[in-house]
């Protein structure tokens, strides 16, 4: 198990290099760059921009040197802790990512356990009693909850909160608490208004882990080792719960990896609709300015999480299924 | 529940399971009748699809959705409290109830057809094992291990005590299936029912496995269904030998009078569609035909599409019913009845004798 772990970070880190490489070509891919952007958007507001005033600009971001230079510079500096400065808002990335880094991982966190603590017993309960009333009503529920975009449920709840509710549905915090320090009374503001956005785009992935859950306990519940069970004279409920949807839930596990960064991408909009101060919003404005460190930076440890949330599922997995444990030694 | 006199132990009278499916009502078990004989071992044969699963399924009270058992009675003789045999019909205790899931198991209990996806693929074996103890016997779980061990003992695994860590992955099929038959036969039933426990199994695991189950029957003093489509196994194995065929019982009697002596024209064809040393033949011989879809309704006898000696204007019309033959054999054809002596002669002369 220690060696399978080890093995499974060393691969790790030839992923990350070209992740970074990857993720720092592509936002220098459309022409130009920010210095352009930047001079595109003063001529447009009437201002004269000399040749002079442009070379300075692109010597004070490096933007002069080939890019491959930019990336040893910058990659250089990130292991070490500095990911650069931002053009577009002239601060450190640092500084800027920082408390929307921290607030969107303890959203995805909230989101995850949404998804899984709803999605897990409804795609049960859907196997166990398959065409039932129950079944259907959640079968119907579950692809309304796919076919709707995230940030039209986020509409629909922030025009249901002001207009009947009289509350705000925007933003992570209430406004005493803004740019007060980190207490456990805004912990609990905070709190109090993640809820929403939580299950707005936890909505999505409930409903294809619900699909998921249901198909796989479906087909575990037709297993020969089941009637096994079965024949032992188990309860039936116990019996479901300690064979088929333990083996069931190894699919789910195997799918944190790919739910995180469903889930960070997914709260961009709703970020943005909803006024969260996550990195969704950033990253896009980002992207936007070709803002380069900021958004290659953002891209980067994004990634890294997806990649960390891969390794995590794949340590659980291997943790809970002996044949993935013992796959390369497997005896007959 | 009623004192039962004689030896037998399971007795199933006009079984029906019925699957209530889109395309109809199919009848997997079509009133079936049979006993079991305490400590014997009655062989159940025929085709895929002709019912043999589905009957021990009922026996078990384990039929799933679509499938219901609508009729019959499953007459399971046991001690009780007070040491007096008394008879019980599993079809009236509820499927899931207490008294059906300490008899599931504990008293009645059975072995499958593919020994490694039947058990767990992520619980050791030894845990399954011990599982089964402690539901049905007053030990503590230090105790069931012990137990545990020592069945895997008695199926002739080597090393037991390392194999209770194993999982089902790790093991070969025939290990596999061996460790079936220890957790089936851990607490003792008074009845085994092996689901073709050797078809997945190569022929000299199969040998291997056959011998072991022959060795425990007579050490336990249990009794075994076997189902097998194999003829050869049931040779080996059987005191009696029930023939199914599409959900019906259609020959039974003692395993060597229907070798020597077969009466049902499925039976005869099913013998002679075996590979023999003693004549050289060019092809096997089949039984022409297919066995019908489940689903249609057949008028008369359901064999008499196949079957050589169809005596047209009376085996597609009448549905014949068991009739009884010397030896406490029992066959459910026409042949041996009235109707046959007008159509054929020949047929007629050799049912005179009964």
């Amino acid at each position: 198990m220690r060696e399978y772990v080890l093995q499974r970070v060393l691969q790790l880190i030839p992923t990350l290099i070209l992740i970074s490489i990857v993720s720092f070509t592509i936002i220098q891919l459309p022409p130009g760059d920010y210095v352009t952007t930047y001079v595109a958007n003063l001529a447009a507001a009437g201002e004269e921009v000399s040749e002079a005033e442009i070379e300075a600009l692109e010597e004070h971001y490096g933007l002069n040197q080939p890019g491959y230079i930019q990336y040893i510079k910058w990659i250089t500096n990130f292991v070490q802790g500095d990911m650069g400065l931002s053009f577009y808002w002239d601060r450190p990335v640092n500084r800027l990512i920082g408390e929307r880094l921290m607030l969107t991982m303890i959203m995805s966190f909230f989101t995850l356990l949404f998804v899984y603590a709803m999605a897990i017993p409804i795609g049960i309960y859907s196997a166990v009693r398959q065409y039932s009333p129950t079944d259907y009503t959640f079968t119907f529920i579950g692809f309304i909850g796919l076919a709707t975009p995230n940030f039209l449920l986020a509409l629909i709840f922030m025009y249901i909160g002001i207009e009947f509710f009289d509350a705000d549905a925007g933003g992570l915090f209430s406004i005493e608490y803004l740019d007060a320090p980190w207490s456990v009374a805004k912990i609990w503001d905070m709190l109090k208004h993640m809820w929403l956005p939580v299950v707005i785009v936890g909505t999505s992935g409930t409903a294809g882990t619900i699909r998921v859950m249901r198909a796989t306990t479906l087909d575990e519940l037709g297993r020969p080792y089941v009637e096994t069970a079965r024949a032992k004279g188990l309860r039936e409920g116990p019996m479901t719960m300690k064979y088929p949807v333990r083996v069931a839930l190894n699919p789910i596990l195997s799918t944190i990896g790919w739910q995180l960064p469903q889930i960070v991408s997914g709260t961009v909009l709703v970020a943005l609709v909803l006024n969260l101060p996550t990195t969704g919003p950033l990253l896009w404005r980002a992207l936007m300015s070709q803002d380069l460190y900021l958004a290659a930076s953002m891209i980067l440890i994004l990634s890294s999480l997806t990649l960390i949330g891969t390794l995590i599922s794949d340590i659980l997995l291997a943790w809970v299924d002996p044949r993935i444990r013992y796959g390369e030694r497997g005896t007959t | 529940m009623t004192v039962q006199p004689n030896d037998s132990l399971l007795e199933v009278k006009d079984l029906q399971t019925h699957f209530f499916m889109a395309e109809g009502v199919a009848k997997a078990v079509d009133s079936t009748t049979f006993s079991i004989g305490r400590g014997k071992v009655l062989g159940v044969v025929g085709e895929s699809g002709c019912g043999k699963s589905v009957t021990a399924r009922s026996i078990m009270r384990m039929v799933r959705p679509p499938g219901h058992t609508v009729d019959g009675e499953i007459l399971y003789s046991r001690a009780d409290e007070t040491g007096q045999t008394t008879s019980v019909d599993l079809l009236q205790l509820p499927a899931t109830g207490a008294e059906m899931r300490s008899i599931r198991g504990g008293e009645i209990s059975m072995i499958f057809q593919e020994p490694r996806a039947s058990l767990s693929p992520v619980h050791r074996v030894g845990d399954q094992i011990t599982e089964n103890i402690l539901l049905h016997q007053p030990v503590t779980p230090s105790e069931a291990e012990l137990i545990a061990i020592d069945m895997l003992q008695q199926v002739h695994i080597p090393l037991a005590e390392q194999r209770m860590g194993a999982f089902a992955h790790q093991l070969s099929g025939g290990m596999c299936q061996r460790v079936m038959i220890a957790m089936a036969l851990s607490c003792h039933p008074n009845l085994l029912i092996a689901d073709e426990p050797t078809t997945a199994l190569d022929v000299t695991t199969e040998a291997q496995i056959l011998e072991l189950m022959q060795g425990l029957q007579a050490e336990l003093d249990m009794a075994i269904m076997f189902i097998t489509h194999d003829l050869g196994v049931v040779a080996d194995m059987a005191d009696e030998v029930a023939v199914m065929y599409l959900g019906k019982i259609v020959e039974r009697g003692a395993a060597a009078d229907i070798f020597r002596d077969p009466k049902h024209p499925y039976t005869i064809a099913l013998l002679e569609s075996l590979p023999r040393m003693d004549q050289k033949r060019d092809w096997l011989q089949t039984i022409r035909g297919v066995v019908p879809d489940p689903y249609s309704t057949l008028n008369g006898c359901p064999f008499h599409p196949r079957c050589a000696d169809s005596m047209p204007g009376v085996c597609d019309e009448i549905v014949p019913q068991p009739i009884s033959l010397e030896d406490g054999r029992e066959v459910r054809c026409l042949l041996y009845t009235e109707h046959a002596t007008q159509e054929s002669p020949q047929l007629a002369e050799e049912s005179s004798h009964q």
